[in-house]
């Protein structure tokens, strides 16, 4: 049984409050300022990569910054079918239920629009064309063939593992090592994304109340192969970055070169996007109230996920 | 009294209500007698909602007999009464398309 200490009302009325204008957070105008790094070491570790000098490590730095908020934008195209689908099942049901639902899609939808934003001021200034991950449709079809616990389940990882990358990494290194105005970004995702969190485990638990053991153990199994394929798609970006750091830096790197950057820039983006999400205190204790043993049987992928 | 007035009226009928699972103003409606199973009461809810106590009470009693009298008591019996209401017009048809995705999200499959 999963048990929440709050209730769709209060995710109303916390979104009435932090609610923002898209043209306030990002201007349409804005230029990036590209002499400031956007994420901060603990994302993106380029100290380790010894042979890159301080120019190319920072525009390694963007350029995994650009690819950081596509990926939002890359898994937003799900989520909002996802919430929608299930805003359409309260349609005729409870008023607050679908307000609060309806929000929800639409600050998903808006989210996409700031990411898509920031994306056109970096490729108009970057210096250098950047490969993204392509077609978030056919993904977004992959993940909503999965059981409906399994795709809420890999929703609600998203949500609760962007709420600490704000937490613990960027509101930490905002305005000292990191440019400020890609912190305000994450700031106000963070902000509300922090109510989609809480709708997500109120929308679990409607699914949960009129589950079999088969269908949580299957909905578990689906969200781990979710896990997996997201894997893949991760080392595949860091592939990418090697060729947008070439084309930006100028040069051509060595096999063993172009292979340390792919390797750091895979367990980074893993760190950040699986095994944050996996190990999220409020993730586990969801899971564990859904099935005893799933956290346990999740962290048993993490090496291969990681 | 219309169908229009009774959906103006929500305090037209006395018995218990359904929960309310968000706080909000709980409908007064209450299951017709002889409709049984766990979600019966939210289907009731729902079709009164959008179409008044008397026409609700006309269109649950036509989609349970199409299904042989089923109880309605998980997803997949939710599904089979949504599918009738989907085969309808207008609103009866608008409720079966939005149980139909309910019952989907709660784990029924399309037979």
């Amino acid at each position: 049984m999963i048990a929440t200490n709050f209730d769709y009302e209060s995710c109303v009325r916390a979104s009435e409050k932090i609610a923002w204008k898209l043209d306030d957070v990002f201007p349409p105008d804005l230029k990036l300022d590209f002499s400031r790094r956007f994420l901060p070491d603990s994302m993106s570790p380029t100290a380790e990569l010894a042979f890159l000098d301080a120019g190319e490590r920072l525009k390694l730095n963007q350029i995994t910054g650009n690819a950081y908020l596509y990926l939002f934008y890359f898994v937003e195209e799900y989520i909002i079918a996802s919430v929608l689908q299930h805003a359409n099942a309260e349609v005729f049901g409870d008023p607050i239920e679908l307000r609060s639902l309806l929000r929800f899609a639409d600050e998903e939808v808006k989210h996409q629009q700031l990411f898509a934003r920031f994306r056109s001021a970096f490729d108009r200034d970057f210096g250098a064309p950047c490969a993204l991950l392509e077609n978030p449709q056919a993904v977004a079809e992959v993940i909503l063939a999965k059981t409906p616990m399994a795709v809420l389940l890999t929703t609600l990882h998203i949500e609760l593992m962007t709420q600490q990358h704000y937490t613990e990494s960027f509101r930490e290194a905002e305005g000292k090592t990191i440019d400020p105005f890609f912190a305000s970004l994450l700031k106000n995702h963070w902000l509300e994304e922090s109510q989609h969190a809480k709708i997500d485990a109120l929308e679990l638990k409607k699914l949960a109340d009129f589950a079999t053991v088969a269908q949580i153990d299957a909905a578990v199994a689906d969200y781990v192969d979710v896990l997996h394929a997201f894997a893949g798609l991760l080392a595949t970006q860091a592939a990418l970055d090697v060729g947008n750091l070439e084309v930006a830096a100028g040069r051509t790197f060595t096999e063993a070169e172009r292979a340390a950057i792919v390797e750091v820039q895979t367990h980074a983006y893993r760190r950040a996007f699986i095994v944050v999400g996996v190990q999220n205190a409020s993730f586990t204790k969801y899971l564990e109230q859904l099935s005893a043993g799933a956290p346990r049987r999740v962290a048993s992928h993490l090496g291969a996920l990681s | 009294m219309g169908d229009a007035a009774e959906r103006a009226s929500p305090s037209s009928r006395s018995g218990s209500p359904p929960s309310s699972r968000s706080g909000a103003a709980p409908s007064s409606q209450t299951v017709p007698v002889g409709y049984r199973g766990e979600m019966a009461p939210l289907i009731h809810e729902r079709l009164v909602k959008a179409l008044g106590s008397r026409r609700a009470a006309e269109v649950m009693r036509e989609a349970i007999g199409q299904i042989g009298g089923r109880t309605l008591s998980t997803p997949q019996d939710v599904m089979a009464f949504a599918d009738v209401l989907v085969h309808s017009t207008g609103l009866v048809q608008a409720v079966g398309r939005s149980l139909k995705v309910m019952a989907l999200l709660r784990g029924a499959v399309e037979i």
